[in-house]
């Protein structure tokens, strides 16, 4: 069997067969259990102070308009929209993990998906500002609701922006109930082993979860369920994020390959996330043993694909720009490529192409500096990839009269800051208060890992008792 | 005010029915209402003046105040009960004069419950016939500047109390000053060039009062050249009437007749007359000149000259006529003696012309002859040659058998009569302390004049100074008194622009501030009423109509009667006004004022070319922040002047144009240098520096102070004349970068399908020259109907020259916000309808092509589909109608919009500061509030508006009734609205003739716009 | 089972037995099972598989809630979008028809996936009888490190002594009778 692994011909294991399903608990329980290091304070405080500077702009341009930021005649759309598609992406890596790699029985995906999930809401959470107050008057914002009024006037189901809000709003609810379900029985383990009002508090949102079998089969069946709504799921959301460009008549935005490449992208950043988190996660609360470099290994190996399918879908857009013939498309992916914001674009070829490659090599796929670099790399570069697509197409689009630049201003910078203030705020209330790792299923692994440990000794004593 | 005086209430042009009932308004109706209203007038705007002027427009004020400080119904509740005469809601039109420049073209003043907001040409004045320049729409915004003086001052040149004084104590102050000079020594009243007969009349009963007393008369923007040219050449100082309607071919030597020359809406109209390719034969226009003008880029061919090498190329076109190649033609004595020198080989040499050029403008003159014209600027050769080019030109036109035909000299212009001459002597005369007092009237000398000639420090010696101005302005600031003369449309006035054209200006609201009309004062100082009149102005301005005018209409109805009919239509037309000239005789002493060719080599370096804006204009409309962010036809430039300079020239020293900024140069005359931005404007002489006159204000006002340069510094007083061109100027480069707010950064159309052109011959052959657009478009579903009316335009750019009036009428008309210099360096400026320009061509000397770009009402609206919220969609009549109250501001609409013509509001532009400014809004269009987009709905009210006067009527609308803001003060008329279901209107014709296309047809947006393909009338193939 | 709503009466006691271990639970299970008690139940910390079927559990109906759910929604959504676009107000948008399918479909399709989401989170509450604080917990340990089979008193011939000595063979840390 070892050999077998040196080879790589079978899976290692996921977790050392040698720990007790009372270590799991334990361990999964225990920083929830004592006081948080200085590490953890030093990284909330900051990500606060930045929540806090976002919502004064947030507040301040509420009053005075919009107009605070740079954007311009031609241009209507920069930072706003781009962290939003950003977040979104971001947020798609959580519940695709969870779901898809479920489905497939990739059981690697029980150390890393709670905490994947969650990452999810909060990435979805932070997203979901950016349509809000992109708003010229924020304050009817609820009007993209289809609600009856006095003026009997409904929302117009052809616009993209009603497909987000439904999208999003679906997403966000799925991906908690998906969350929550997983989260039950953690509860209840964490209810079991405490007393006080920390047993009161984790005994109601277990909801009295008692284990029994006859729940686990429902359980279990809804869990699957759950799963296989959320894969479809996870897929339209980002296709429909991609369709707010997709069909409008914008040259670079018009392109038909946008629903499968923004997937790619936000399955891409969303992965780089994820290790991005979860190296610093691991460390700070000693999860080593149960996010292991095997996993984050196997994470690697899909951005290494997802970045690949990306610079792919980069070359076929440009490619068919040059072929299609039409002046318009031609010229705006010159203009990206060459034009005044051609910075961004190779920051966007740099980051989310080339950087990704060094994964091809067993040693750096396991080698946390590196893999933490480069999910940091992706995540820039996949910003900057929403932050061409939106600028360098509206700043030059068909009419040359029209045509201008776009700066920034300090409030731009404040919102991308605060936005990243915001999640990690409250992914780190996360690692604190709920179970980081799902202890229910990691046993299950370690179950079946300790079975092929002890090789197959057991099991024979174990039927013939069952036939006796 | 007459009517307060208890004259008659003026009548007002029968615009409707209804309007006809309203007429004079019976005191006591006035007084009924004044004290209700005045609870509303408090919050409303400045009491004091407020109040009066409700007083006096008793029941309609409440209106006026409820409407800017948007009450609630309840207050003018009252109003419920009120006489029938005045219709709330609906708009009295007055006729009257546009009087912020000697063109005097007439005007209808809008008013809604007694403000005007609105000024349209009045069709029945035969000069600008319906039409206005941008000025003349942006005029309005003179009358409620928050800047104008509130009362006549006792100002004590700055020493004096900047509080509004009595007028009893200026009348006292003025009298005895006036009195007092009478031994001092002359009385000297400088003014601008007055085309009033009836105030001229006053003046000289004004000036009779004193010993060798004078009328100066002066204008920054001189035709003085042509004026003293016309005198040597005709024995007369008058402008003739350039009839550009006769002609089939124009030859401009440095002139902007579409521009700012002289009475730009009246050539503008009839121009557009000949250039029409449905209409007949298609005029010719060749532009010669130094800095691409608004008629120059227009052309059908542009010859770029040095300002030097105007004269001599007119000469030499005059010896290729009549020495090289004669041929026969009637010259006066003397001219080929003269002509002798200017060989025409000789001449193209040294102006860089192609050879051969010359000889062909000849022969192409020639052929043309008795059908052409030449015209000149008075400005644009250097001094020692203004006249010389005026007289060439003059000349020309007399060979050419034009004499009478297309410059027809027996209906003389009284446009202008500025004299640069008399302005001079006068300074030197302040100086040498013969002037006893100087009153100023309509000009700003200590502006204007070259700071050379020291007029502050002559002015210091002159022992009494009065200024009319409504502000305090550079000269006001110098003055003793200032006793602030009312705006135009809040005086009485007759004009008299052309011979035998007499209109009227009436008053269409009573003064809004403790202000009185100048010609008040002076009956006032010249001891009461004048012999033979009834004392007030009014009064005088009847008197003189009932004894010089009404004699000579021999109108079959009484004075009154026909008086009233004159207010109505607000223009009279004597007899024989409009009819062919006759040739004057040239005399041929003319000739003597013509120097030979200059011998020896040319003045090398740089020469610069001082230009008027069609914006600021002479510097008068500084304080108009419509004009201010009205972007340059040419260079699509705000709010600012800039050192115009040719690209190769640019290069050669090293600085350029980028987004939004420019390298800051030093332009340096000797006598004045000053830093200022370039522009890098192809089409200019590289030997050429251009700089618009008109900034530079220090007493404009808020709008207007400190933006730009004053370019008048450079100007030079030599030889009895100013020098605004060929002045030699060096450029230095300073290594500074400054903002430059211009609205268009890009100036090709890269080949897209956004501009079709081509030539006249082209045209003739297939009148779809020109136009690449793809046949068929297929299209996924079946369109809607429109069965009810079907709203359509269309743009012709061949007529289209770029003027940017319907710009300025969409501001005024659409309450469109004045977003300010900063606001427009960040490309947020708020034009529903803008002008695109774009070049075509090599880049030294390109084509232009103006191009009205503005909602396209696209059938297929990409902008509706996109909006979340329905804030903007389809009407049954085919409009895409923005819901300004369900907008949220996604902006999406605007992303998708591939005419990028939406407008969104980043800030509260709505809350006007300025109490008086608000009286200008139009309370038909909401006003939009922060965070909410907006754009062009071909004036969707004035469109409600028609179609309710229809019902009235029981009638369908018929074409022309409605009437869009830009398509009404178009002089050109290359902007058609109307109902395309309608078979016999022009829209629906026009939509079907040969030129039209769509921009971006093969986006299948189905615009309801057409544009018509720009037809170049010259040789060979168009260029896109 | 199939009927979540059929109350039966509650036992008051029952024997449980603790296993460290889920292949003696899955033994056991069986064992008690083929002598005959019914309505046994186990109490795990995890799902352990085959479970079911050793204790004779039915199959969970709730993915059949997800499904018809899951398609009310589609269909609720598209009928919503069809009524308010070409029935309540039709309003021509950019000149597309008012029925225009292809853009009603995203909707459609997110209104299929949250009701029938959140559906089958209420069908597994409803199923398993949460939230359901007052229960007692019969041993702390069954959600951390212990496997529990539960054999509920069930009618009169059910021997406490009986099953005790059944599940004395079965390798039980612990054997206890439970009053509930």
């Amino acid at each position: 069997m070892t050999d077998l692994v040196a080879q790589g011909l079978a899976e290692p294991p996921l977790i050392d067969p040698k720990k007790t399903f009372a270590d799991v608990t334990a361990d999964v329980s225990a920083p929830m259990e004592k006081k948080p290091g200085m590490l953890w304070k030093v990284f909330f405080g900051l990500s606060v102070l930045l929540t806090l500077q976002f919502f004064a702009e947030i507040a301040y341009q509420m009053v005075k308009g919009i107009g605070i930021w740079g954007l311009n005649h031609p241009v209507g759309w920069a930072v706003d929209i781009t962290s939003f598609v950003f977040w979104i992406g971001i947020g798609h890596a959580g519940t695709l993990i969870s779901a898809i790699l479920h489905l497939f029985r990739q059981r690697w995906r029980t150390a890393i998906n709670r905490s994947a999930e969650a990452m999810t809401i909060f990435a979805v959470m932070t997203a979901g500002l950016f349509p809000l107050i992109h708003l010229g008057r924020t304050w009817f914002a609820y009007w993209l609701i289809p609600y009856p009024n006095v003026r009997f006037l409904w929302v117009n189901f052809r616009s993209p922006l009603v497909w987000d809000v439904f999208a999003v709003s679906t997403y966000l609810t799925i991906s908690l109930c998906f969350w929550y379900t997983g989260l039950i029985p953690d509860f209840a383990s964490i209810r079991d082993r405490s007393t006080g009002w920390r047993r009161g508090i984790y005994g109601v949102l277990s909801l009295g979860w008692r284990g029994s079998e006859r729940h686990w089969q429902h359980y279990e069946r809804a869990y699957m369920m759950l799963a296989g709504l959320s894969t479809p799921l996870v897929l339209s959301v980002h296709s429909i994020v991609s369709f707010d460009f997709a069909t409008s008549i914008l040259p670079g935005w018009h392109t038909t390959i946008f629903p499968p490449y923004f997937v790619a992208g936000a399955i891409f950043s969303g992965f780089a996330m994820v290790v991005t988190l979860l190296v610093i996660l691991r460390k700070v609360f000693k999860m080593e043993e149960y996010v292991t470099i095997h996993h984050l290994e196997n994470m690697n190996k899909i951005i290494l694909v997802t970045g690949m399918m990306v610079g792919y879908a980069y070359a076929t857009e440009f490619f068919v720009a040059m072929y299609s013939g039409n002046p318009f498309e031609r010229f705006t992916f010159l203009n990206r490529a060459g034009g005044p914001f051609a910075w961004s674009y190779w920051i966007m070829v740099t980051c989310n192409v080339i950087s990704p490659q060094v994964f091809w090599f067993k040693r750096f796929r396991r080698s946390l500096p590196v893999m933490f670099v480069i999910s940091l790399l992706v995540n820039v570069g996949m910003w900057f990839e929403r932050f061409t697509i939106i600028v360098t197409s509206l700043h030059r689009d068909f009419l040359p009269s029209a045509w201008s630049y776009y700066k920034p201003t300090i409030f731009d910078y404040s919102v991308i800051v605060g936005s990243f203030g915001f999640f990690f705020m409250w992914f780190l209330l996360f690692c604190r208060f709920f179970p980081t790792i799902s202890m229910a299923e990691v046993k299950s692994v370690l179950w079946s890992a300790k079975k092929t440990a002890e090789g197959k000794s057991k099991e024979p004593m174990a039927e013939e008792t069952v036939h006796a | 005010m007459s009517h307060v005086d208890g004259g008659p209430k003026p009548p007002k042009y029968w615009a409707r029915p209804v309007d006809l009932e309203a007429a004079a308004l019976p005191e006591n109706a006035m007084q009924e209402f004044a004290q209700p209203s005045d609870a509303v007038a408090l919050d409303a705007a400045d009491p004091p003046s407020r109040r009066e002027f409700l007083k006096l427009l008793g029941a309609g004020a409440a209106f006026a105040a409820a409407g800017c400080a948007r009450k609630p119904v309840e207050k003018i509740l009252p109003y419920v009960h009120a006489p029938e005469e005045l219709v709330p809601g609906v708009p009295v039109y007055y006729a009257s004069t546009c009087g912020d420049c000697p063109a005097g073209c007439g005007v209808l003043v809008k008013t809604r419950e007694g403000r005007p907001i609105k000024l349209e040409g009045n069709k029945a004045h035969p000069l600008n016939k319906g039409a206005l320049c941008p000025r003349g729409q942006a005029s309005l915004l003179n009358l409620y500047d928050p800047d104008r003086l509130q009362g006549p001052l006792l100002y004590g040149r700055g020493k004096g109390s900047n509080k509004p004084a009595t007028w009893q104590a200026v009348d006292q102050k003025v009298t005895q000053a006036l009195g007092e000079a009478r031994g001092r020594g002359k009385v000297v009243l400088l003014s601008g060039t007055v085309t009033s007969p009836t105030t001229m009349a006053l003046v000289k009963q004004f000036l009779a009062s004193y010993p060798n007393s004078e009328h100066v008369v002066y204008d920054p923007v001189s035709q003085d050249a042509l004026l003293k040219a016309q005198e040597l050449m005709y024995g007369a100082r008058a402008v003739p009437r350039y009839r550009l309607d006769k002609a089939d071919l124009l030859v401009t030597l440095g002139a902007d007749p579409l521009g700012t020359m002289i009475s730009p809406v009246e050539y503008a109209r009839d121009f557009y007359g000949r250039r029409r390719p449905e209409m007949g034969p298609m005029m010719r226009v060749i532009a010669i000149e130094p800095i691409s003008s608004l008629t120059g880029t227009n052309a059908d061919e542009r010859l770029r000259v040095r300002p030097d090498h105007l004269y001599p190329v007119a000469m030499a076109i005059a010896h290729e006529l009549l020495v090289a190649k004669p041929r026969g033609a009637a010259a006066p004595g003397g001219a080929t003696a003269v002509v002798g020198t200017f060989e025409a080989a000789t001449v193209e040499r040294r102006a860089g012309l192609p050879f051969g050029t010359i000889a062909r403008l000849a022969d192409e003159l020639w052929a043309a002859r008795g059908k052409s014209l030449v015209m000149a600027g008075s400005q644009a050769a250097p001094a020692e040659q203004a006249v010389p080019l005026q007289v060439a030109a003059g000349l020309l036109n007399s060979i050419l058998g034009n004499e009478g035909v297309t410059v027809d000299g027996s209906h003389p212009s009284r446009q202008a009569a500025g004299s640069e001459e008399a302005v001079l002597q006068l300074v030197e005369r302040m100086r040498a302390g013969e002037i006893g007092a100087l009153l100023v009237y309509g000009v700003n000398p200590a502006y204007t004049l070259p700071p050379a000639l020291g007029f502050a420090e002559a002015l210091a010696r002159v022992p009494f100074t009065l200024s009319f101005a409504d502000r305090v302005d550079e000269t006001a600031a110098l003055a003793d008194v200032i006793a602030p003369d009312a705006h135009y449309l809040e005086s009485w006035n007759d004009y008299e622009p052309r011979a035998g054209v007499r209109s009227l200006g009436q008053p269409a609201i009573a003064p809004l501030y403790d202000v009185r009309q100048i010609q008040d004062s002076l009956i006032v100082w010249s001891g009461g009423a004048p012999a033979g009149t009834s004392g007030s102005w009014h009064a005088y301005l009847r008197d003189r109509w009932r004894n010089d005018v009404y004699p000579s209409a021999n109108a079959a109805a009484g004075f009154d009667l026909w008086w009233e009919g004159v207010l109505r239509e607000g223009v009279q037309v004597a007899q024989g006004a409009d009819s062919n000239g006759s040739a004057r005789s040239f005399r041929g002493e003319a000739m003597t004022s013509l120097p030979p060719l200059k011998t020896g080599g040319d003045t090398e370096g740089l020469q610069l070319a001082l230009y008027t804006p069609v914006t600021v204009y002479d510097g008068r409309f500084a304080n108009n922040a419509w004009l201010q962010e009205l972007p340059d036809p040419m260079s699509k430039c705000t709010w600012d002047n800039y050192v115009a300079i040719a690209p190769s020239r640019a290069k050669a020293l090293g600085v350029w144009e980028y987004e939004m900024k420019a390298d800051v140069v030093t332009v340096d005359v000797g006598h004045a240098k000053f830093d200022l931005p370039v522009h890098v404007a192809p089409g200019l002489h590289p030997d050429v520096v251009g700089i618009a006159i008109g900034y530079g204000r220090t007493a404009a006002g808020r709008v207007g102070n400190g933006v730009g340069q004053n370019a008048y510094r450079l100007a030079e007083a030599t030889a009895g004349r100013i020098g605004m061109s060929g002045i030699p100027v060096r450029l230095t480069k300073t290594g500074r970068v400054a903002p430059l707010a211009v609205v268009q950064m890009h100036h090709t159309t890269d080949h897209r399908p956004i501009v079709y052109d081509a030539t006249y011959a082209e045209y003739q052959r297939d009148p779809r020259a020109g136009i690449e657009e793809p046949t068929h478009l297929p299209s996924m579903w079946t369109p809607h109907e429109y069965n009810g009316y079907k709203w359509g335009m269309a743009v012709d750019l061949t007529t289209c020259i770029g003027c940017s009036a319907c710009m300025v009428a969409c501001m005024v008309e659409n309450n469109v916000p004045v977003v300010g210099k900063s606001i427009v360096l960040r490309g947020r400026e708020m034009h529903w309808i803008r002008i695109d320009r774009y070049y075509s061509g090599n880049a030294d000397d390109p084509d232009f092509a103006y191009q009205p770009m503005l909602c396209q009402q696209c059938e297929n609206a990409p902008c509706e589909t996109v909006c979340p919220v329905l804030a903007t969609v389809h009407s049954s009549e085919g409009l895409n109608i923005q819901v300004y109250n369900r907008c949220v501001g996604t902006r999406y609409c605007s992303n998708n919009c591939p005419y990028k013509v939406r407008r969104f509001n980043w800030f509260e532009y709505s809350n006007i500061k300025e109490k008086s400014l608000r009286l200008a809004l139009n309370p038909d269009v909401t006003v939009r509030s922060r965070g909410v987009m907006e754009k062009c709905t071909f004036c969707v009210q004035r469109i409600r508006d028609g179609k309710e006067h229809a019902k009235a009527m029981g009638t369908r609308v018929q074409d022309g009734d409605i009437v869009t803001a830009c398509q009404q003060t178009c002089p050109t008329d290359a902007i058609i609205f109307g109902d395309l279901n309608d078979p016999k209107s022009r829209i629906a014709q026009f939509a079907k003739n040969g030129r039209g296309y769509h921009v971006l047809a093969e986006l299948n947006t189905r615009p309801r716009i057409t544009y018509q393909t720009k037809i170049r009338n010259r040789e060979g193939g168009g260029s896109a | 089972m199939l009927n979540p709503f059929a109350r039966k009466p509650a036992p008051t006691r029952g024997v449980l037995a603790l296993y460290d271990d889920p292949d003696k639970l899955l033994h056991a299970a069986a064992l008690a099972r083929e002598h005959g008690f019914a309505d046994l139940d186990a109490y795990t910390p995890y799902a352990v598989h085959g479970l079911s079927e050793a204790l004779g559990v039915r199959k969970s109906w709730v993915p059949w809630v997800t499904l018809v759910m899951g398609l009310t929604g589609a269909c609720l959504a598209l009928t919503f979008e069809i009524w308010t676009s070409a029935f309540d107000w039709p309003i021509n948008v950019g000149g597309k028809p008012m029925i225009s399918l292809p853009a009603f479909i995203p909707i459609t399709f997110e209104g299929g996936v949250l009701i029938g989401g959140t559906m089958t989170l209420a069908a597994l509450l409803l199923a398993c009888g949460l939230p359901n604080l007052a229960k007692p917990i019969l041993d702390r340990d069954l959600t951390n490190d212990r496997f529990g089979l539960w054999v509920p008193e069930i009618g009169p011939e059910w021997n406490e002594q009986r099953v005790i000595q059944l599940l004395r063979g079965t390798h039980a840390e612990d054997i206890r009778v439970v009053r509930v």
